[in-house]
């Protein structure tokens, strides 16, 4: 099946956010992403957007707890 | 966690900001974190549930920030902090037909303070906040416009002490 024009996929979470033109937008499937990284938006107007925040078809992004030392930008995100 | 040393989920700086909507943020320092001394990027958050961080917002920034129709909630700190941001929070009134968030646009509960809002010219409607060992809001060198909130608590300027 071929990609259209407008629509690309990412390996990361990051990835979609730096590839994406400024005024662009990502959209996040369902599903809990773990994050070891900060998300960076620098210089440009991203829309962010998953499936909702509450109920079984939300996107969850999930970091380290509070003050342990989460990272830049860089690491992958991994969904599970 | 100081606030120049603390790593948001989503970070903004140098210009960024768009819009963040329909997720749930959990961990890192604080769910969003603005850092830019022009305002130069406005964020809008919407249908957004930010809970087990550090702090919810972390806005240190001159950029517009709107939040609407989202919730914080489980913070160590502070649900919202803002300064010097010429922004808003501002609440669209919606009902959303669940118990006890119907007609309650913008929820915070934490151990912090529901806002901290520093230096601004800001908007509040429909805010709800619950449940805080800190105050509800405190607004310090500030033109508000603040209507129909619903506070817990009274305002504690123990909350200063970031």
């Amino acid at each position: 099946m071929r990609t259209p024009s407008w629509f690309a996929l990412a390996e990361s979470i990051q990835a979609a956010i730096d590839g994406v033109a400024n005024g662009g937008s990502i959209v996040i499937k369902p599903g809990t992403y773990l994050l070891q990284s900060s998300l960076i938006v620098s210089g440009k107007h991203v829309a962010i957007i998953g499936s909702g925040a509450r109920g079984r078809q939300r996107t969850e992004l999930v970091g380290p707890e509070p003050g342990v030392g989460a990272g830049r930008a860089g690491a992958r995100s991994h969904r599970v | 966690m100081r606030a120049a040393l603390a790593r948001g989920l989503i970070e903004y700086e140098a210009g960024g900001g768009g819009r963040v909507q329909a997720v749930e943020l959990r961990g890192f320092d604080a769910g969003i974190l603005g850092r830019d001394s022009e305002a130069r990027g406005a964020l809008a958050i919407r249908d957004t549930v930010i809970q087990r961080t550090g702090r919810g917002i972390l806005w240190n920034s001159a950029s517009q920030l709107t939040v609407n129709d989202s919730e914080i909630q489980h913070t160590r700190e502070t649900a919202c902090r803002s300064w010097p941001c010429q922004g808003s929070f501002i609440r669209v009134p919606r009902s959303r037909g669940s118990s006890d968030i119907d007609q309650v646009g913008f929820l915070v509960v934490g151990q912090g303070a529901g806002c901290v809002l520093l230096h601004n010219i800001l908007k509040v409607e429909n805010i709800f906040e619950g449940a805080h060992t800190g105050g509800g809001i405190l607004i310090l060198d500030g033109c508000a416009d603040i209507k129909d909130e619903a506070c817990s608590r009274a305002i504690a300027l123990t909350e200063l002490l970031w």
